[in-house]
Formats: C-alpha cells, structure tokens, sequence
C-alpha cells in the first residue's frame, strides 16, 4: 500500500478459475503454496493497489493467531525509540474470493505492551512526528495498547478491475509515574485503484490513489509537586524551541494529511511463465504540530516527500515440481526528504501569538536501493530450498541550519538469506530460515555545533549519531510448522530470533518472536 | 579629543538583503537592514565624551540566538544599522567612554540602552533612548530571600524570608524614611498587561503593590559603611519548626500587618505599613517574580500626603482576556525618588520587569523553570565587585541584576 501498513496476506493469483479450484485445498497446502518464491513474488506484486488484490492469492484463507514480541535493544535504537519490547498482538485476517468477479479482505488486531525507556520523547509514531516533539531526559517504560482494523473490495469486469481499501488506527499509549504521558493516536488511510489488463496480455496496469488523516494528542502531567524535570519542546539534533519549552508548554498536538499516487504493472493469473512487476509510487504528508497550552499555536509543521520505485522478473520453471528450478531479480529504491519549518511568533496579545516570520531549519534525507537475486529449487516434490543474494545501498543526512548541526552516512548492506521447506506425508510441513547480513558504514560529515557532550541532552544526540555511523552484522534464525488439524484447517507455530551487533560500542540487540495460529 | 560618535561595526559580512550561501557553514538567513536611530539624554554632553567602546546585542525570543554588535575606539567604521533576521527581539547596548572632570583626573562613564519584544519582519528603523548607567554609592539592595526556606515536604516556602539593605558608601548613612515597595506588576508572560494609564508607564512611575517605611525622624537608624540592616517578615526562629530553616529573631526590623495570620516579635520593630494591596497580610512573592524597588520618600512626607498624592487606580488590557481593566488599589512612586531597584523572575516566563531599564536593566533569575520547587532556600545575593583596605566590601551595582547578583543558598 501506499500509506498504510500491508494487509497480512500476500499478492492473489487472478485467474478466478485457478482460484475455485483452489478453494478445495487444504490448508497446509495453502500455507506451503504462500511460501514458495512464484506465490511470494505475485502477491508482493498485488499489495499496493487495491484493484490488484483479485490476483493476491488463488484462493480464500482466514487466519486467527496471537503473537508475542520481545526486544532487548540497548544503545542500538535511538532514545526516542526505547531500549526493548515486550508486546503480544490477537489477530484476524480474511482474503475471501466470493463469486467470479468480487474479492473482499479484512483484517483486524489488538496490539499490547510496553516499550522500556522511551526518552525525549512524550509522542507516539516518532517516525512522523519527529523531531518536534516534547522532549524530557527521563522518561521512562511507556504502555502502549492498540486496536487496527481494515478491510478492501475489489471487483472485476472484463479486463477491468477496482477496488478500494480502508483501514483505521487507534492507539494509546501512557505512562504511570513522572512524568507522565498520555497519548492518543488516530490514523485513517483510504486507497482506491484501478487496472486494466490489454488484450492477449497476462499483465494488467494499475493506477491507485491514497489519502491518510493522522492526529495525535500527548498530554503530560507530573504528579510530584517538587518535580524537577524539566521539558523541552525538540526541534531536531539537540536543539529545542526556548521559548515555548518549561513548564507552561507540555501538551502539544498533532494534525496531519498524507496523499499518494502509484503506477504498477503486475501479473495475472498463472502465466506469463515469466511474471514481471513494477511499481512507482509517490507521497507526500504535511504534519503540524500545535501547542495546546498557548492557545492551540500552531508552532512547526512538516513536509515529507518520498519516491519509490520496484521492477521485478522471475525466470525459470516456476511450477511447484520435484526438480524445478526458479529465479529472478528485483531492483527496488526509495527516496525520501522531510522538511521541517518553525514558526516565528509575535508578541502575544490576548493570549494570541502572531506569526511574524517562519525558518525552514529541519532537513532529513533517506535514499535506499537493492537488488535481490533469489533462487529456488526443488529437490523433490517435498522439499524446497531457497537462496537469496542481495545488495542495498543507501545513505541518510539530518541536519539543522541554527545552531549548524549535521550528520550523514552511507551504508553498504550485503546479506544472505537459505530458506529449506519440508513437507510431510500428512501434509504438514517445516520450514527454516536462517539469514546473515553486514552493514559497511562510511561516516559522513558530524558536526554538532554549540551541543554541550556531558548534558543528557549532549549524550543523547551523541547516542543516536553513533548508531547511524555504526556498522552492523545482523544474524537471525526462523522456524516454523504448520499441521493440518482437519482437511480444511491447520495450526501453525513460528518462531523467530535475530541479533544485531552494532559498532562504536553501541552494543548488541536481540529480538525475538513467537507466533501461534489457526489458518482455514 | 575625538568627537563622540555612536559607533558599531556589524561582526557580519553579509548585510541587509544578499544571501550568502557557503556549504561549509549551511545557508544563510535572509537578513533585514534595521537602521539605528540613537537619542541620548539631555544630560550627556558628547563634545567632552572620549569613546572607548561600544556593543549592542540583539536575543531573538523564539530562539534565543543572539546577535552582537560592537566596536573599539580605533575603528574607523560609522555605521548606523545592523542586519537581522525576522524575530521579537530584545536588545541591551552600552557605550563606555571617559569624560575629564575639572580636576584634570579621568572618569569612566556609561551610557546604556534597552529594549524588548521589538518586532523586526523588513527593513525597519529602531530608535534607541540610552541612559546614563552609574553605579549608586549609597544604600542598595544585598540581599532578597523572598522564596523561603522549604517546608518539611519541600512543597512550599516558609516565611523565613528577609530583604537586605547594604550601605554601599564609605559615609554613615540613616536608613530611616528608607521605604520598601514590591511592584504591583508580576514579572510573567501571563500578566504582561498593556497599561493604558500613562501615569503608570514604568518608564515614568513606579506601579507599587506595597510601601513599608523604616520609622525615623531621619537620624534613628544609623548604618555604617560596609554594614547593613535586615528587614524580615516574621522575626521568629523558624529553625524550631522546621530544620534548616533560618532564625531571625535577631532582625533589624519586621513588616507587620495587624492581622490573626501575623506574627509580631515585640522585640523588632515595625516597619510603617504605608500602603499594601493585601486586607490580610503582605507575603513576600515566593515566586521570586516581582520587582523590588528601594525608595527615599521626601523629607517630611507622611504616609496619609502620600496616599492622597500617589495612590490611585490604573487601567490595562488584560493579556488573556484581551479586556480592559481597572486596577483600583496601586501606588505610584516617582522614578526619581527610586535609589535602587531589582527585577525578579524566572527564565521561562520572564518578559520585562516593574522597573525603568535605567534601574534596573535585566532581571535576576531565580530559575531556568517557572513554579521551580527547587527555589526554595535560595537567596539573590548582589557580588561584591570589591573590597577596600579596611576590608570593606564594596557590591557591585550596575544597575543590571543579571550581572549584579547571584543565588546562594540562605542556610
């Protein structure tokens, strides 16, 4: 999708006959067809556009599963981010081919836990909101709770098909002892697409539009009456906004509005033998932030732009059969610039602060490319191994003009990846995964002007400048199993780890994950 | 001798309009010419000034960054206007010269100036009103412990509090007829009234909330060079009801309102309640944000001529409401009768003080956060710029509280 979180299925194979063959298809059958590179590679092509869903996946599923997450991050995530998690999440999806021509989804979660050590920070979706945020250097564990529905509809007619999409946020996050936030999230995306599909060929071209509201409200309070944490309202690598920082100014709020443009190109059906995907997206999504103690004063605002594009082929014999070899390559890059402004107030006059001028001081770019080279071959009809080659390339610079702070790097990220799938004879099946990857960073400017090292605030801009010029070796490890219960329904189990070691005395962190479920 | 001129050299090489991208520094603002138009006081005679230097800094109030200006003697630059970005500024300026007195020896001298929330948004002219900045060789404020020492909880100040008067001269001066006033005006951006009555304008009159005066009949109340008298709220021993607290039962003198909520020690006299706002009893503002102004009432004045002259209500916008008011219980005194004066807050909320720049031209700071808890204990202590032979201290009065005073603790 453009905007929004990817539904929890992948892409569906459009040929509606393939498709109510395929109802009557076990379950574990669906979970091994899912798995394999052909599957993977056409329901990748499909997420994004919802007129593209129809060819998501050549037959209906449902999913019921819980999963619990658990994090020990240290110095490798940046303040604003925490030290770990310990998360668990309920959820339901449904991709349901209903008829020759109409395909519906839905999905819906319920995510809580806490986040340990979140620091100058008070606002949630740091990603968006940042830098401009209230900011103090104690912090602490925030509990957060949150509940995601979603759901789409897509219908064909001929070689047209649309669909639209929708899907809905809303998040609390809170803190119980000083200082002691309260954050409210609601963040609604809507898409809506089309495709057409020429004659005699067996790829269709997609045009989709997206629109995201987002809104935030993050109070803080400090129940001690001799508190003596003070708060800053941020305004990116150190530096904060004086004037409306303190005890006067602590909750703030959050409005904004997103839109989005793509073009893909994606196949249908079962053949072309040699599937072909493409995507261009662009997006834009403005951010004010505004102070609720100064009479709701618009105070800085934000501007991101980002630029995608993907192009993919997969070659060889894509047929699920003992011998079989399949590969490809894909070439994605994505390019993103956030711009953020503060306003310039006046003299306030009945508790109204004019505007009297604004500066652009806040500049942060993020440029990534990769290509991956994935294989896949079947030794028999019961197992598959998988190996994946890939490169990625990219660099990132934040920087402010007043007081002149900048810091860049670019990142070099080769890694592997060895997939074995096994099937048993009562159709249950066993895949494990095991991945390995190294980032080469090159540093590149750092410089900090006017930035006090010894001052919590010093020590944590210091902390998130050495993990960006750090270099990382990533390690992980994944399993999982799914058993058939009944012919049409089966239980699966996931578990994943993975560690990442970072450089520049970062440390290390461990993440890890397991999942139970049942798929109809 | 060289002719007086105002003189700064701006410290940028890119003035008024021209953006001068360099990489290495990052991108440049777009700046604005503000011309500077200077008035100085009748009393300055420039034809016998010999400059020695001269600085102006502009603080941006949204971002805090500052912008100094300044120049040596032997420049030969004659500017007349800075460059500035958009923003509310304050500014403070002061030109240091030397004038020759009849005896052939030299003196220094200073002129200042001093603005606040000045709006620049284009090119612009600023007028500048400087004032001649001595130091006072009298009675001056030492100390102000208007915060309290912490209750047992550390929630809240006692009422240990006490204001300090130093003499500063190397004569005996009489304290007597000395009067204490606290402005009426809160030093905070949430009372940064617009007043409307130009009798009340700060630069003209003094807006008090209290006048205590120190009983006399003008040779009562002796106070040597060096020494000082202590004035205090309730001259008890609040060590015995809280630890840490201050014993002042050895007070020069107390203000006492007649009132159940009153403690009276019958052994320290009573400062003359002239005037107060409160029909209770007068409290020290412990948020240390107030302004202190140190007044010699006239020879002969009673408190009942006063009041008749000098008490009378006051109109204002009022900040949030954005209404007029009328205040009815306020006194004015007379800028000319002030022979110190302090301005007191805190750096969060802070805007401009109850007093005229040219007594008092910033404010002492008793705290970076407005309602800090972390104040009580803390006394506004004036430095002593130094000490004589006979090891007299002599304080240092700038007449700028920021460079004038620091905070120790009160224990």
């Amino acid at each position: 999708m453009l905007l929004s979180a990817a539904p929890l299925h992948g892409a569906t194979d459009g040929n509606v006959a393939d498709s109510v063959v395929s109802l009557s298809q076990s379950a574990t059958v669906k979970g091994w067809i899912q798995g394999g590179l052909t599957q993977r590679f056409r329901s990748d092509a499909a997420t994004g556009n919802p007129a593209a869903m129809p060819s998501f996946l050549p037959f209906s599923t449902t999913s019921l599963g819980a999963v619990g997450q658990l994090s020990a991050t240290g110095r490798t995530q940046p303040v604003e981010s925490g030290t770990g998690e310990m998360t668990g999440d309920i959820t339901a999806a449904s991709y349901r081919h209903l008829g020759n021509a109409t395909t519906v989804w839905g999905n819906a979660r319920f995510h809580a836990g806490k986040i340990k050590d979140v620091a100058w920070s008070n606002s949630a979706d740091y990603e968006l909101t940042g830098p401009y945020v209230i900011g103090d250097p104690t912090g602490g564990d925030l509990t957060c709770r949150s509940y995601d529905f979603g759901g789409g509809y897509a219908g064909e007619s001929g070689r047209w098909t649309w669909g639209v999409e929708a899907s809905y946020r809303a998040e609390i996050d809170y803190r119980g002892r000083d200082p002691r936030d309260k954050i409210i999230v609601s963040d609604l995306r809507a898409s809506l697409g089309g495709s057409f599909r020429p004659a005699t060929s067996r790829l269709a071209i997609g045009l989709s539009g997206e629109v995201r509201v987002y809104n935030q409200n993050a109070a803080v309070e400090f129940y001690n009456p001799v508190n003596d944490i003070p708060t800053y309202a941020m305004t990116g690598l150190g530096s904060y906004y004086p004037r409306f920082s303190g005890n006067s100014g602590r909750n703030t709020a959050y409005s904004g509005v997103g839109f989005g443009v793509a073009a893909d190109l994606f196949p249908i059906g079962q053949a072309p033998l040699k599937p072909i995907r493409a995507r261009l997206e662009a997006s834009t999504m403005s951010l004010r932030q505004y102070m609720r103690d100064f009479n709701n004063l618009e105070l800085t605002h934000t501007t991101t732009s980002s630029l995608s594009g993907e192009y993919g082929m997969l070659f060889g014999e894509l047929a699920d059969a003992a011998g079989n070899v399949a590969y490809g390559f894909t070439v994605s890059g994505q390019f993103s610039r956030k711009t953020g402004t503060e306003n310039l107030l006046g003299t306030s006059t009945g508790n109204t602060y004019p505007k009297i001028g604004e500066r652009e001081n806040y500049h942060r770019s993020v440029f990534n490319a990769r290509v991956t080279l994935p294989v896949e071959t079947h030794p028999s009809g019961n197992d598959r191994l998988g190996l994946s080659v890939a490169a990625a390339f990219g660099s990132i610079s934040e920087s402010i003009n007043e007081p002149l702070r900048k810091v860049s790097a670019t990142h070099t990220t080769p890694s592997l990846r060895g997939d074995w799938w096994h099937r048993f004879h009562n159709g249950a099946f066993l895949a494990i995964g095991m991945e390995v990857c190294r980032r080469f960073t090159t540093p590149g400017t750092v410089r900090l002007d006017g930035l006090t090292a010894d001052t919590p605030l010093g020590m944590a801009v210091e902390r998130n400048v050495a993990i960006i010029t750090s270099d990382v070796t990533s390690y992980g490890v994944s399993a999982r199993m799914e058993f058939p219960l009944v012919d049409s329904a089966s239980l699966y189990v996931k578990a994943h780890w993975n560690r990442d070691d970072f450089s520049r005395r970062c440390g290390s962190a461990d993440y890890a994950s397991v999942a139970v479920g049942i798929n109809l | 001798m060289k002719k007086f001129a105002f003189i700064i050299a701006s410290l940028s090489l890119c003035a008024g309009f021209t953006s001068c991208s360099n990489d290495e520094d990052g991108p440049e603002e777009q700046k604005y010419t503000v011309n500077l138009d200077s008035n100085f006081p009748a009393d300055f005679d420039s034809e016998e000034a010999e400059f020695v230097n001269s600085s102006i800094t502009f603080t941006e109030l949204n971002t805090r960054s500052t912008y100094t200006f300044s120049s040596v003697a032997d420049d030969n630059n004659d500017m007349t206007s800075v460059a500035l970005p958009v923003g509310i500024y304050d500014y403070a300026g002061e030109i240091n010269y030397a004038v020759t007195l009849q005896d052939g020896t030299e003196k220094d001298m200073r002129l200042r100036t001093i603005g606040n929330s000045v709006t620049i948004t284009g090119d612009c002219t600023l007028s500048l009103d400087w004032f001649l900045s001595n130091p006072s060789e009298g009675f001056v404020f030492s100390e102000i412990y208007a915060a309290g020492s912490p209750n047992a909880a550390g929630t809240s100040g006692l009422k240990d509090t006490y204001i300090r008067i130093y003499n500063n001269s190397s004569e005996t001066l009489y304290a007597d007829g000395l009067a204490i006033c606290e402005s009426d005006f809160v030093n905070a951006r949430a009372n940064d009234y617009i007043i409307l009555t130009p009798e009340n304008d700060l630069n003209v009159n003094f807006t008090a909330g209290t006048v205590w005066v120190i009983p006399g009949n003008g040779q009562d109340v002796a106070v040597a060079p060096g020494e000082y008298i202590t004035i205090v709220d309730q001259a008890i021993d609040w060590s015995a009801q809280v630890a840490g607290a201050l014993d002042l039962t050895g007070a020069d003198f107390e203000w006492y309102d007649d009132h159940a909520m009153d403690t009276d020690n019958p052994s320290v006299p009573n400062l003359e309640k002239w005037f107060s706002y409160s029909n209770t009893i007068w409290i020290i503002s412990n948020q240390c944000n107030r302004s202190y102004a140190l007044v010699r009432m006239p020879e002969g004045m009673t408190a009942e001529d006063y009041l008749a002259q000098y008490k009378a209500p006051y109109q204002y916008i009022h900040p949030t409401t954005g209404k007029e008011m009328t205040k009815q219980n306020a006194c004015r005194i007379p800028n000319s009768w002030i022979i110190d004066g302090v301005n007191l807050g805190n750096l969060e909320t802070y805007v401009h003080g109850a007093l005229t720049p040219s007594i008092d031209a910033s404010f002492a700071s008793i705290s970076d956060k407005n309602s800090d808890p972390l104040r009580f204990g803390k006394v506004f202590a004036r430095k002593a710029a130094a000490t004589t032979a006979d090891g007299r201290l002599i304080l240092q009065d700038s007449d700028d509280s920021a460079a004038d005073f620091i905070l120790k603790s009160a224990r």
